[in-house]
């Protein structure tokens, strides 16, 4: 039991960073962006075309992904979304869901279905390995980027002057113009960012779990849910989210055996939609 | 040359002809007066002139620079800006965060801290409230907020529009005191005011627009109510053509 919650909890920081890019996102545009999962899987599959390329050097390959996803993102932002958000959410959706598709299937042509995974020597390393609690390192490490991110982002946002700028925007464009912030561009910075985020979550996901060009949409569900129980947009509430989103699925596990766990998890989901439906933390942290 | 030029300006929502042919000018170190009844297309122009809405023809020109075409954050870099309509103010950020975004364009720390106070010293009400988010302001401090906004970009004119909408008259009464200052700091302001008579009162030129014109124009102090009332309700025009 104990074995399970401590897992719950450190599986929740990786769904807690599938979920930063997605809920950065949706806080600053209200953007749902479908495409997030694909994105994520890319940044995966972009470190391993580093790491090949590189001698099996992840660490420098992570750089390199996330400088192609911070230009990707970019580009998503500069030439697709920013023209057709001032249209309204439907088609800045059926955007997101474009990109998508279109990752799906080019990445699928390029590498096959085969599984692909990253070569992390952290993945088969325990930390703590007793009778009662093992702690593998993937998911403890995975926890703390999970908790410096979120922190690095909150500073960034709360504290800075582009952070600011950015959620000021957010909040009502027009007033952000006539303070001098080039509203589209704060967009383009905002996306770049959370591209930036993607990028690691990708590595992260890659060296944790085998990954293939349609494993986009499961990444998808996952950060949705984290983002939806998280409070949309608030990145303090995407680690609660992770979390229990990760608690109730081990446990679902543990009490009901893995077949269903998932499926627990996403009953959380339901439950949490059903009675805050503005997510756990919506008041206190909502940007 | 005026320090701002707005020379046979159009402005158009899809068919509607909004602005119509609008020419105004504006010293620097005056105050100017816009009124008009609703919908006369007060605030489109004040947003024409600042970026914010598409100008279809003619041209503005603030301090030589013509801005008729240029982005709202590049026109706030030249120091005019505006305190729009409904305030606009940041909901979900604090006070002083709605304050400290005005300065946005400032690269020093510190220098945005100096402007800060400025405006406490302006505002101290805002001072008190200075932690709390913005949507919990009343109409007058909100309004208070705006200008203050406005005025940490460090404006060389700066537009109110509807300076009065929905407040209590001692509230008015306060925020005209607190223009008063503005204006000895040497901006240049522009009005919106619904009331006529405080316009004229408190203002060096006004203009007056009907149906997207600008129908009468003058000094505040040569100017009579009874005329200007005419013109804002286009009484005079009804007259001619009759
Ligand atoms: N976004 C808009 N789309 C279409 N018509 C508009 C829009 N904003 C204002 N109008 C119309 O333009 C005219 C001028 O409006 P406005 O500039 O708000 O007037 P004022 O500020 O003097 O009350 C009105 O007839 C109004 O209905
Ligand atoms: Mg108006």
């Amino acid at each position: 039991m104990l074995q399970y919650l401590v897992q719950g909890i450190l599986l929740g920081g990786l769904y807690a960073i599938i979920g930063i890019g997605m809920s950065m996102v949706f806080g600053i545009m209200r953007l749902t962006n479908l495409a997030h999962g694909d994105l994520m899987i890319l940044s995966a599959y972009l470190a391993l075309t580093f790491c090949d390329l590189l001698g099996g050097n992840l660490l420098l390959a992570t750089l390199f992904t996330i400088i192609a996803m911070v230009i990707i993102g970019f580009l998503i932002q500069a030439f697709l979304v920013n023209h057709v958000l001032s249209k309204g959410a439907e088609p800045a959706l059926l955007v997101t869901f474009g990109i998508s598709v279109f990752l799906a299937n080019l990445l699928h042509n390029i590498f096959s279905a085969d599984y692909q995974s990253l070569p992390n020597s952290l993945t088969n390393t325990q930390v703590i390995s007793t009778d009662l609690v093992s702690i593998s390192a993937i998911y403890l490490f995975s926890f703390v980027v999970a908790i410096l991110m979120i922190v690095g982002l909150h500073f960034l946002m709360q504290r800075t002057n582009f952070g600011r700028s950015i959620r000021a925007t957010s909040d009502d464009d027009m007033a952000a113009g006539l303070t001098g912030v080039n509203t589209k561009r704060a967009y383009v910075y905002a996306m770049m960012l959370s591209m930036a985020v993607t990028a690691v979550s990708g590595v992260l996901i890659g060296s944790t779990y085998t990954f293939n060009a349609s494993m986009g949409s499961s990444y998808l569900i996952i950060a949705f849910g984290v983002v939806v129980i998280g409070g949309m947009g608030s990145l303090i509430g995407t680690l609660l989210g992770g979390i229990v989103l990760g608690v109730a699925q081990l446990l679902g596990s543990y009490f009901l055996g893995t077949g269903v766990q998932l499926l627990v998890a996403y009953l959380v989901l339901l439950v949490v939609l059903a009675t805050r439906p503005n997510g756990l933390l919506a008041r206190a942290t909502r940007k | 040359m005026s320090m701002l030029e707005i020379r046979g300006l159009n402005v158009n929502y899809g068919d509607f002809h909004a602005i119509q042919d609008v020419s105004m000018d504006v010293e620097a170190n005056s105050v100017v007066s816009l009124i008009g009844a609703n919908g006369a297309g007060k605030s489109t122009l004040i947003n024409a002139i600042c970026g914010v809405n598409k100008i279809r023809s003619g041209s503005v020109t603030f301090l030589g620079h013509d801005i008729t075409k240029q982005k709202t954050s590049k026109i706030v870099s030249l120091g005019l800006t505006s305190s729009p309509e409904g305030s606009h103010c940041f909901e979900k950020m604090t006070i002083q965060d709605n304050l400290l975004q005005g300065a946005y364009l400032c690269r020093s720390g510190k220098e945005r801290r100096k402007r800060l106070d400025e405006i406490y010293e302006l505002f101290p009400v805002l001072k008190e409230k200075s932690k709390q988010l913005a949507t919990y302001l009343s109409g007058g401090q909100r309004q208070m907020l705006a200008i203050g906004r406005a005025m940490m970009t460090q404006p060389k004119l700066l537009i109110c529009d509807e300076i009065s909408l929905g407040l209590a008259p001692v509230v008015i009464k306060d925020i005209y005191v607190q223009l008063e200052k503005v204006r000895e700091k040497g901006i240049t302001l522009v009005i919106v005011d619904q009331d006529v008579n405080r316009s004229l009162t408190n203002s060096d030129y006004t203009y007056v627009m009907l149906e997207g014109r600008i129908v009468m124009a003058g000094e505040s102090k040569k100017m009579n109510i009874d005329e200007v009332n005419d013109a804002y309700f286009g009484i005079n025009l009804e007259k001619k053509e009759a």
